[in-house]
């Protein structure tokens, strides 16, 4: 009953990657992505809501992360979104 | 079932497995000893023997006020905020942070001389007897010295100094990615297998069973409690950064958005002026206006104090109202005494209501008694639900499989068990040795608890060596019963107040505390005496090894 272990990566550089993506990665993925909704909706009603929900983002992007078969793929998934966030909240601070 | 799904339930049934296991012990430490902090304030009135009483005391704020500057602190431009603390020793605490960098300016001006006072604009955080108004403790910091307290800090492992609060968040986020893992690897079999109990096929499908069907009962539960959890120790993470990029640094700002009204939060002019209206009047007035019966907490903040822009804030909430958001708020401008802003209870704006209402799905402050029994009932069920995860766990594991590593499977499942089993007679200890200390002992708290760990410890270490699971089991109700018995009887012996005098004469906190436990134990006392072995042993592994005690237990 426990999993099958063919269809679980098999180096432990690509668990710790994985390990690394699901709980730094997504963290700053899904903190980056607040921080643009805060800018576009208004801090007013988004940052209440975003103290919420930024965990369950982080989470989504989590499993997301062991969903997704290759390490690689996810952090490519992870980093862009950090990235593209953090270009629109320069801008928005310009 | 087609390559792609396979690899999604396998890879989300190992990230279930590995993040569940991993955190068991301590989310169950959270749940078991948080199920009991919910009544943490009716066990702190048992404890102290304490006659139950709504009455509200007044308290002079001025005369509190000018106790804490004759002790020599600046109050100048300071946020100041009082607050009355019922319990067994009643006090009104008064807190305000270090002094802000305009004051500590000046002060160096006058002082060229000499080094400034840093003792003055330090940190204020004093007791003050609500009677004789002299102050009894300085650097009053979070001391635990109540039951109720105590296992209400043990909930998120406030004993652990530094760090132990940050843990019990980060247990509470992977508890949360345990819950959608878990719902994703279960979620074809919800309904089919929602209404499947195999009790006497297999343990494993037994315990499959239990943890399943009341992991999804429990499942709404379950998420807001994780959810919430994280919240309290992580929010941090989000904080930071938006205060620096959205907020400008301003934090103030920030705070007003989250939790508007909470604390007055004006900013000094720099104009200090003495003239201002009488506090007091403005508390009664308040309080006249939100009515002062059913109080739940009265709190009172002053910011920029001694300036012109002084704000007084008062923050009234009454949980007994059954709305899930009872708070309210007035704020006066001192100098002038005039209404600023004000919140009617039950009303909210959208800031005021929404972080508010996951504080009161925490702290299940908005349904009275009813509402925490069941909060109480489903805290055990997760208790259950966690248990029964490791019980899979371990039976999965016991085959021919794993037989190279039995040894440690099983003692891995003999030490969780015994952590987390072990908590409940601990618990019950911890009740009966309150009545039974003396009360004049030196340090008598330290010492109780020192038992309560040894306890939990001595429990964890007997369970190793047993590695019999269902003795460990029925031991742990065996004690529990008896403790659980014991705790009538020793406060009944220490105070007098038995159950049939406690009720009448207005102990009602004492008079329920102690027919719970009586309920509790004698519930446990059965079950232990009573409890067999559901499924009959199957040998499946013929060698040597395999006889290990893991199979003596099914």
């Amino acid at each position: 009953m426990p999993a099958n272990r063919k269809y679980l990566l098999q180096t432990r550089l690509g668990r710790t990657s994985k390990v690394l993506a699901a709980i730094l990665g997504s963290l700053v993925a899904s903190i980056m992505v607040h921080l643009v909704l805060a800018f576009w909706i208004g801090r007013t009603y988004m940052v209440p809501i975003s103290m919420m929900t930024f965990l369950m983002l982080w989470i989504a992007f989590m499993v997301f992360v062991y969903w997704i078969k290759k390490p690689w793929k996810a952090w490519v998934l992870l980093l862009s979104i950090t990235v593209v966030c953090a270009g629109l909240v320069f801008l928005a601070k310009m | 079932m087609k390559n792609h799904n396979r690899r999604t339930y396998n890879v989300f049934f190992n990230t279930h497995t590995v993040s569940g296991i991993t955190i068991s012990v301590a989310l169950f430490v959270c749940f078991l000893a948080g199920a009991f902090a919910l009544f943490m304030d009716n066990i702190d009135n048992w404890e102290g023997n304490i006659k139950n009483s709504g009455h509200h005391r007044n308290i002079d704020y001025e005369r509190v006020l000018e106790v804490t500057k004759n002790e020599g602190y600046v109050l100048d431009d300071r946020t100041i905020s009082i607050r009355n603390v019922k319990g067994k020793e009643p006090y009104i605490s008064v807190f305000a942070n270090a002094a802000p960098k305009q004051v500590l300016d000046s002060i160096v001006v006058e002082e060229v001389s000499s080094e400034p006072n840093s003792f003055a604009t330090a940190n204020i955080s004093l007791r003050i007897d609500p009677n004789t108004y002299k102050i009894i403790k300085k650097d009053a910091d979070f001391t635990i010295e109540s039951v109720g307290n105590f296992l209400y800090q043990l909930h998120y492992f406030n004993q652990v100094p530094y760090f132990g609060f940050y843990v019990s968040a980060l247990v509470s986020l992977f508890f949360l990615f345990a819950i959608v893992t878990g719902t994703i690897v279960h979620w074809k079999k919800i309904i089919s297998n929602f209404f499947t109990f195999r009790l006497r096929s297999s343990l494993k499908n037994l315990w499959t069973d239990a943890h399943t069907a009341l992991g999804i009962i429990g499942l709404p539960f379950q998420f807001m409690y994780a959810l919430t959890g994280a919240f309290f120790g992580l929010s941090l993470l989000i904080f930071l950064p938006t205060v620096a990029l959205i907020y400008d640094s301003n934090q103030n700002a920030m705070v007003q958005d989250i939790f508007p009204g909470r604390i007055a939060n004006y900013e000094a002019l720099n104009v200090p002026t003495q003239q201002r209206s009488n506090i007091n009047n403005l508390v009664s007035a308040t309080l006249d206006h939100f009515g002062k019966d059913d109080l739940d907490n009265l709190n009172v903040s002053i910011s920029a104090y001694n300036d012109k822009n002084a704000h007084l804030s008062i923050n009234v909430s009454k949980h007994k109202l059954n709305n899930i958001n009872s708070m309210g708020y007035r704020t006066y401008r001192l100098s002038d005494g005039i209404l600023v802003e004000s919140k009617e209870i039950g009303k909210n704006t959208f800031n005021e209501g929404f972080l508010l209402t996951f504080f009161n799905l925490h702290f299940a402050s908005f349904g009275g008694y009813f509402l925490k029994i069941i909060y109480f009932v489903l805290a055990l069920i997760t208790c259950f639900v966690i248990l029964s995860g490791v019980m899979v766990w371990l039976e999965a594991r016991n085959s021919k499989k794993y037989a190279h590593k039995q040894r440690f499977i099983t003692n891995v499942g003999a030490i969780y068990l015994g952590a987390s089993l072990g908590l409940f007679p601990a618990i019950a200890l911890f009740f009966c040795i309150t009545k039974v200390f003396p009360l004049e002992m030196e340090n008598r708290f330290g010492h109780m608890s020192t038992v309560f760990f040894l306890f939990w410890l001595g429990y964890t270490v007997y369970a190793f060596f047993l590695k019999n699971f269902h003795k460990i089991n029925k031991h742990a109700l065996l004690l529990a019963g008896v403790f659980g018995i014991l705790i009538p009887i020793l406060n009944g012996l220490q105070s007098g107040l038995w159950p049939w005098k406690s009720l009448s004469q207005g102990y009602s906190d004492s008079f329920f505390v102690d027919v719970s436990w009586l309920f509790i134990g004698s519930i446990c006392l059965w079950v232990g005496l009573k409890v067999k072995r559901l499924v009959a042993h199957k040998k499946k592994n013929p060698k040597k090894h395999a006889q290990t005690k893991l199979d003596v237990a099914n």
